[in-house]
């Protein structure tokens, strides 16, 4: 069974690790809305959201 | 400057065609880079040599190879799913062209939606707020998840830091108050306010 998809509760990186391999702080199931950032450097959104690297983020976490 | 496109998918497949998007570009734009990389090796190897003629051989197909990783590589730099928009992906980047070329052949997109979309709209969707914050007491909401999936309720206590509703359904015959996610719900009817009653 594939392992459930959790969020960084710090940077919002989607992971299936309970630790983010970034922050080292846990990850949370619950998430909500997407965002998968290609080019952060040319990217507004990933400005906006302050994300560095790229990869698929989670935009609420609970 | 990057701009920012609505795309049209098939209802719930949204974030797979977001996925399957960026990963193809993600890939292509790889590509593209190992062929610069290879026209930087001819460029150094053009400098080494001493043949005038041989090292312009070298740094036109330099050239060449450079022009061919620009052209194929996508200029797409994010796709963004929100749960407000069913049907809906944004995606950001330089123009429509780049969107058009790296959508062919994704299933489930259904083609590009004409005009740009301003950064302020987008903005919104950037930091989602709870469904719960909506919703106030006496509401009338139907249920999207659960064991309760497509009953319909009235809602009786709204908790906005646990983001929890309690519904009490309008099938059971004992009025048990039931106690949702906030992202189970879906609101169907406001309850009228009294000062709307009496205007």
């Amino acid at each position: 069974m594939a392992k459930k998809e959790k969020a960084c509760k710090h940077c919002r990186m989607i992971t299936s690790e309970d630790t983010c391999i970034y922050c080292n702080v846990n990850t949370s199931e619950e998430w909500f809305g997407f965002v998968y950032i290609v080019n952060p450097e040319k990217s507004e959104i990933a400005q906006k959201l302050g994300v560095k690297i790229n990869g698929r983020y989670a935009l609420r976490i609970r | 400057m990057a701009n920012i496109y609505a795309v049209k998918t098939t209802v719930g497949q949204e974030r797979n065609v977001a996925e399957m998007l960026c990963r193809r570009v993600e890939k292509v734009n790889r590509e593209a880079e190992e062929l610069n990389r290879e026209a930087e090796e001819l460029n150094h190897k053009a400098e080494k040599l001493k043949l005038n003629r041989e090292a312009e051989k070298f740094n036109h197909k330099a050239e060449k190879l450079k022009h061919k990783a620009e052209k194929e590589k996508y200029n797409v730099y994010s796709a963004l799913v929100s749960n407000e928009i069913r049907g809906y992906i944004l995606v950001e980047a330089q123009d429509k062209t780049e969107i058009d070329k790296s959508l062919r052949g994704v299933s489930h997109s259904r083609g590009l939606v004409k005009g740009k979309i301003p950064f302020a709209e987008v903005e919104k969707f950037l930091e989602p707020k709870s469904i719960v914050t909506k919703v106030k007491q006496g509401d009338i909401v139907e249920l999207i998840s659960g064991p309760f999936r497509g009953e319909k309720a009235r809602v009786v206590r709204v908790d906005q830091k646990k983001e929890k509703i309690t519904v009490e359904l309008f099938e059971a015959t004992v009025p048990i108050p039931v106690t949702v996610d906030g992202e189970s719900i879906r609101v169907i009817k406001k309850e009228v306010s009294e000062d709307e009653t009496s205007g």
